[in-house]
């Protein structure tokens, strides 16, 4: 295994120009939905809405208004799958088309996957959906055909503003503390790393940086496994069983004694 | 907010609905039915084949519906068997891989009772069939071994559904609630 690699969005330099998205369609060759035509939103300047089968990267607006309309903050954070160290995704798929790769990343074999969707479910972030073109389910791959031939991924090499960062977790990290430091000096105290602590599905190799709370961005504050509930199905299933075993035998029972 | 609300739905939809009701069907009835048979009276054996007779056909319909459920329905065979080496493919801590081999299994005890109860009507005309169900020794391990798996089938995807993002059993509208919502509260 090489080294890990991995995305580090820096969110207060993103001017929400979608450039990422652009490119991220145009390498993975992605359809467009509806024909090319794009309903408007009509709430937003933000027209993609969510991460899905044929969008692996979204630009999200925050767009905060009071009522008036006098004060407003706008947030722009590029959303891409967050190729967790433990991937509740990867943890579900029962068919194995979701991997590991060399990188430490989480890739979807479009030709192994046969659509079940159970990925869908299981991932905190909402990431991944079904492409309808090819009938499986599909998110970001990091580019994996880019990082075999040593290229960085399509959106990190369109991103303008080097809000989104490629490269080896420990130099983003790296990177992301000075970033961090630089801004706290600044007198920005709110921000802060989404996504590098290892508390958090064993660290996030697409992990970010944010002035507000997770919530705000659409994010999980406490993303969990699937695998967490496993203990607690499996032993209400078995009293299940135990119960609908009991009773049947008493009302077998009965029904040989009564016999009316 | 909760974490569990910024997961998508997973589109699983009245075709899914449909495998809960049957399959529920298939396996509460084998189940029953196993108990009926080794624990019942000699007067129940037509409730006793009727049970068995009910159970294979809805397992047929519901492996049929799954796999007309998939986005790639021709692939089915790919929670089984690996596609590329064709080694098996089991994770045993995913209930939705666990309960696709079940429900095989499942289907081949069914199947098996099936034919006994036939060949003890004597439908089919072969008398050593009628070795596959109880008081048969063999027939008394397919059926305990069936209704064990029919209950797990019965219960393995409440455990899909029932996890850490119990936003995936609901509907989408729901679930997409937590996602960014422009507009929504003032500057902090």
């Amino acid at each position: 295994m090489t080294e890990p690699m991995g995305f580090f969005t820096d969110t207060t330099v993103c001017i929400g120009c979608k450039a990422c998205e652009v490119a991220c369609k145009e390498w993975n060759q992605l359809p467009a939905a509806n024909g090319g035509v794009r309903p408007l939103s009509g709430d937003s300047y933000d027209n993609t809405r969510h991460l899905d089968g044929i969008h692996w990267r979204h630009v999200k607006f925050i767009e905060q208004f009071s009522a008036d309309r006098r004060q407003g903050r706008w947030l722009m954070m590029s959303d891409v799958c967050k190729h967790c160290v433990r991937a509740g995704c990867l943890e579900v798929c029962p068919t194995g088309a979701i991997i590991r790769t060399e990188f430490d990343t989480v890739v979807i074999q479009s030709d192994a996957c046969n659509g079940c969707r159970d990925c869908i479910g299981a991932c905190p972030f909402g990431v991944i959906d079904i492409n309808p073109v090819s009938g499986t389910a599909q998110k970001c791959t990091l580019c994996y055909d880019r990082m075999k031939v040593g290229l960085e991924p399509a959106c990190a090499k369109a991103c303008p503003t080097k809000s989104i960062n490629f490269g080896t977790i420990v130099d983003l990290k790296k990177m992301a503390q000075a970033r961090l430091g630089q801004l706290q000096h600044a007198g920005e105290s709110r921000a802060y790393l989404y996504g590098t602590d290892e508390g958090m599905l064993g660290g996030l190799n697409s992990f970010y940086l944010l002035v507000d709370k997770p919530e705000v961005y659409g994010l999980p504050p406490d993303p969990q496994l699937p695998s967490r509930n496993l203990k607690s199905s499996a032993v209400w299933s078995t009293l299940g069983a135990v119960i609908v075993t009991l009773t049947s035998l008493i009302s077998f029972r009965n029904r040989g004694r009564g016999d009316v | 907010m909760s974490s569990t609300f910024f997961t998508a739905s997973p589109h699983w939809r009245w075709l899914i609905l449909a495998y809960f009701f049957l399959g529920g069907l298939a396996a509460g009835s084998y189940f029953l039915t196993t108990l009926l048979d080794l624990f019942g009276k000699g007067r129940d054996r037509r409730l006793v084949h009727l049970g068995y007779l009910i159970a294979f056909p809805l397992v047929c319909v519901c492996g049929l519906v799954l796999t007309v459920d998939l986005g790639r329905p021709e692939r089915f065979w790919h929670m089984l068997v690996q596609s590329e080496t064709l080694r098996p493919m089991l994770k045993v801590y995913s209930p939705m891989s666990t309960g696709a081999w079940a429900l095989l299994l499942f289907g081949g005890c069914a199947f098996l009772s099936f034919v006994a109860v036939l060949a003890e009507r004597r439908r089919l005309g072969w008398p050593l069939l009628r070795q596959l169900g109880p008081p048969a020794f063999v027939g008394r391990l397919v059926t305990v071994i069936g209704a064990l798996l029919g209950f797990y089938v019965a219960g393995y995807f409440s455990a899909s559904m029932w996890r850490a993002t119990p936003g995936s059993s609901s509907p989408s509208r729901i679930a997409r609630s937590g996602r960014t919502r422009p507009f929504s509260g003032s500057p902090s």
